[in-house]
């Protein structure tokens, strides 16, 4: 079966470069690649475009985080998105509706203030709301939980299969060479440099290989004996029947670790987490967190009680202990550039796509993305950030 | 709520009107018999949607009951004092200016929304707000109606868990149960299903008779069984770890049976033509269902079309019930498989009424009017206000595959590990039996082996 936008043949015997998966995540690289000039580049995925994390995902997208790296990143990200739709021109369906992260405990709301402080700081406009002002803003909401929060006007939302079909279409028009069905088994390298991928159809030469295999990009990574801690882990989400709007914009509720936003054709979207990753591969729903998930919804939004789920759907990311990406050339390995350990990694495509491209084409690494890169797992730095919906173990 | 005298009619209130019913019979049967063929509208275009597969498949009929939207009025009986709204539809379902869309359905193609306002941000996220309003289909629950959905959860720890309550699954669950077994059966509604309203002779313990009377004495004997607990509801879905949910109501069963027998049975598959979604254009067990256990006429002249031996049947079927078939058009290949073709009992020629041809379209601007027939290259319109849809039914086996697909494992595993898989056999854990497993007649003597073995294998042979 042939897809717009993805080549038709077998891959060439080199590229300049190679970018392992056709998520958001390297279909973003291999477009700004292609807009800085480079388009001898090929995106090679064992199964379809964007059919890994990047189309099952909660699509929310905001700047407001607690921490100047993620603020920073993701901020880049969200300009980067309301800029999108004209660029690739394809409507991503970005809906700047706003992003709502709920306090609903007293600690939370006593830090609400200095996170927000810091967060101008940041140079991210965000406001600070009471109980009041929450209810007004979100109507249903359950009033005990529903205490206060910070509020991010221009962040919202878009369509994560739209994202990655705009940015596949726009990439394949720049002339980069997208492949479906192509499963790479391991980077190639010699003395300290990359040389190329091995792929089921033979090995293909490139000086700049991009690994960016969503939950299988540690496997990879061991092929060219990058050790990094990541963990494979398994996200839920649900999606309700259409139901009228009710809820304008994004909301997470870092305490009961849920994530949520109603699409404009209607269908409530949440997904939830439970201390603990749940570590595997596997597609596969769980009964388990389907529970979980219609408890905490219902709670957080009783009417929600008579709604019925559609469907649920499972995605796999590769994480790191600090929750943050790995962005840049891999330690050891010149030549190979790590875009992995996404956990928010639709929200933080549109950014890393470009700085990783800038960073490949000049070889200087962007001011924003320098934090994140590997070395900081290696030497066991991370990056505190404290608004995030997820967690690693039981510690939080 | 209920009357002391179980058939004595019941009143609800439809849209400000006050509807007479039997206690039980569908609020959607209810609503047609009330002259109202047009339940809801459909989500983009906005056309028409009426009664069309009789047993919450088809998703044509979601009315609000007492504030809770999305209900399914073709299998919620009637109980007395509701109040039932339609939904979609401005000013109403039946007059939708709406409907215009449908008009200009070439200018809002799928995913005109991708190509909508591209380089005007401010003005794509003002459509997208418009689109919202308009789309939405279901409007949010009252509070008090959410409040009134609870839901407990429970365990069940039953050996053998029998899913569809048909003649197959009720026979299953006889065998399974007969071996010592603990057996739960699921089933939607009256035990029985699809052949309590279908004519077709089966055999059982060596004697023949009509589908509904072996489905009636199965289910008596289901009902009577001490080991077998009935529970009226759905599977949700077959998880990881063998978790098995079962929906009631107000209770979800957590089922992990040592054995699952799935007896989920067929599907009446649509004709491919324009105009098979209009009210009017019914499916065959939809039809049988509201003429034999709704007891329900709400037509007058009828086309049935088939492709294989379950024309005759239906017209049987119709013309008792005092409509007249006008037409039973026989044409290959109609339905999602091109087999079987025409068969013995729809090919006698000598019946008039019997054309070989093809359904081209149902016609009619709100509802059905008119069936248009091509024969020999010819097209005759054929006015009626029902086109019974008789096609070879496909097999319910959605359970069945979910199960090897959840088993298979990962995304690397499950290409090969389910899709073609034999369900006909039964594997560890699991049995496929009747319609489901793509058996072309009831067999209870079969089904009740196949429950049998389920159930001496599930381990609790012991006396209880």
């Amino acid at each position: 079966m042939t897809l717009p936008g993805v080549a038709t043949g077998r891959p060439k015997a080199g590229y300049d470069v190679v970018v392992v998966g056709a998520g958001v995540q390297g279909l973003a690289t291999a477009y700004e690649l292609a807009r800085s000039g480079v388009t001898n580049v090929a995106v090679l995925d064992r199964s379809w475009p964007g059919g890994g994390a990047s189309g099952r995902n909660g699509e929310m997208i905001r700047s407001a985080f607690s921490s100047r790296e993620w603020a920073q990143l993701f901020d880049l990200s969200l300009r980067r998105f309301s800029e999108l739709s004209a660029e690739l021109d394809f409507n991503i369906l970005f809906s700047p509706s706003g992003y709502l992260v709920l306090s609903t405990t007293d600690e939370e709301l006593r830090r609400q203030d200095l996170v927000a402080a810091k967060q101008a700081e940041y140079g991210v406009q965000s406001e600070i709301l009471d109980a009041a002002e929450v209810r007004r803003l979100v109507p249903h909401a359950n009033p005990e939980l529903a205490r206060g929060g910070i509020f991010q006007r221009r962040a919202g939302f878009a369509h994560h299969d739209a994202v990655v079909w705009g940015y596949l279409r726009a990439a394949a028009r720049a002339g980069v060479s997208v492949f479906s069905g192509v499963d790479v088994h391991a980077v190639l390298t010699s003395g300290g440099r990359v040389t190329g991928v091995r792929t089921d159809g033979g090995d293909i030469a490139a000086d700049i290989v991009v690994n960016a295999a969503g939950a299988y990009s540690d496997d990879l990574n061991l092929t060219a004996d990058v050790h990094l801690p990541l963990v494979k882990a398994r996200l839920e989400m649900i999606v309700t029947e259409p139901v009228k709007p009710f809820l304008r914009c994004a909301v997470a509720t870092p305490h009961l670790l849920g994530y949520c936003h109603q699409t404009a054709r209607g269908e409530f979207v949440g997904g939830t987490e439970l201390p603990g990753h749940d570590e595997t591969d596997s597609l596969n729903t769980t009964y388990h967190m389907l529970r979980d998930m219609a408890t905490k919804w219902v709670r957080l939004f009783p009417d929600l009680g008579g709604v019925r789920i559609l469907r649920n759907w499972a995605g796999t990311v590769s994480q790191a202990p600090d929750l943050a990406p790995v962005l840049g050339e891999a330690p050891g390995v010149s030549g190979y550039h790590l875009s992995i350990a996404w956990v928010y990694g639709f929200m933080g495509a549109p950014a890393a796509g470009r700085l990783l491209a800038e960073s490949i084409t000049t070889g200087r690494v962007p001011a924003v993305m320098a934090p994140f890169e590997a070395r900081r797992l290696i030497e066991g730095r991370s990056i505190a950030e404290s608004t995030l919906v997820v967690t690693t173990d039981g510690r939080s | 709520m209920t009357s002391a005298h179980p058939d004595e009619p019941v009143a609800f209130t439809f849209e400000g009107r006050t509807l007479s019913a039997r206690p039980g019979q569908s609020i959607a049967s209810a609503i047609l018999q009330s002259g109202t063929p047009v339940l809801t509208r459909s989500f983009k275009y906005r056309r028409p949607r009426g009664y069309t597969c009789g047993y919450d498949i088809c998703g044509n009929c979601p009315v609000t009951i007492n504030g809770l939207p999305g209900v399914t009025s073709c299998t919620t009986p009637v109980r007395g004092g509701e109040v039932v709204r339609r939904e979609r539809g401005w000013p109403s379902t039946d007059r939708d200016l709406l409907r215009a869309t449908d008009l200009m359905a070439r200018f809002v193609p799928a995913g005109f929304q991708f190509r909508l306002f591209r380089s005007r941000p401010r003005l794509a996220h003002l459509a997208e707000k418009v689109m919202g309003r308009v789309a939405g289909a279901g409007r949010f629950p009252t509070p008090q109606a959410a409040r009134a959905v609870r839901t407990r959860t429970e365990v069940d720890a039953a050996d053998v868990l029998v899913v569809g309550g048909g003649i197959s699954g009720c026979a299953a669950a006889l065998g399974a149960a007969g071996t010592g077994a603990s057996v739960t059966l699921v089933h939607p509604g009256r035990l029985g299903g699809r052949a309590n309203a279908r004519d077709s002779i089966v055999t059982h313990d060596r004697e023949t008779a009509p589908a509904a009377e072996v489905a009636g004495r199965l289910a008596s004997a289901v009902l009577a069984h001490d080991d077998i607990r009935v529970v009226d509801g759905f599977v949700m879905s077959y998880f990881e770890t063998g978790m098995i949910p079962v929906v009631a109501d107000g209770l979800v069963l957590e089922c992990r049976p040592k054995h699952l027998v799935v007896a989920t049975g067929s599907y009446d598959v649509p004709g491919l033509f324009p105009g098979n979604d209009k009210p009017g254009v019914v499916l065959a067990d939809g039809v049988s269902k509201l003429l034999r256990v709704d007891r329900v006429v709400p037509w007058r002249r009828a086309v049935v079309m088939t492709d294989g031996g379950r024309g005759r049947p239906l017209a049987d079927q119709l013309e008792q019930a005092g409509v007249e078939v006008v037409a039973i058009v026989v044409q290959r290949g109609a339905g999602a498989s091109p087999e079987p073709g025409p068969g013995p009992a729809d090919r006698q020629l000598d019946d008039e009424r019997v054309l070989l041809g093809t359904v081209r379209a149902a016609r009619g601007a709100r509802v059905l009017r008119a069936v248009d027939v091509e024969v020999d290259g010819r097209v005759r319109t054929i006015r009626a206000d029902l086109l019974c849809v008789a096609l070879a039914p496909r097999p319910a086996n959605d359970l069945a595959l979910q199960r090897q697909y959840v088993t298979a494992g990962t995304t690397q595993t499950v290409g090969g590990g389910w899709a073609g898989a034999d369900l006909s056999a039964s594997t560890p854990g699991m049995s496929v039996v009747g319609s489901a497993a793509g058996w072309t007649s009831d067999d209870p003597d079969r089904a009740h082996a196949v429950g049998a073995a389920a159930g001496s294998g599930s381990g609790s042979t012991q006396g209880k």
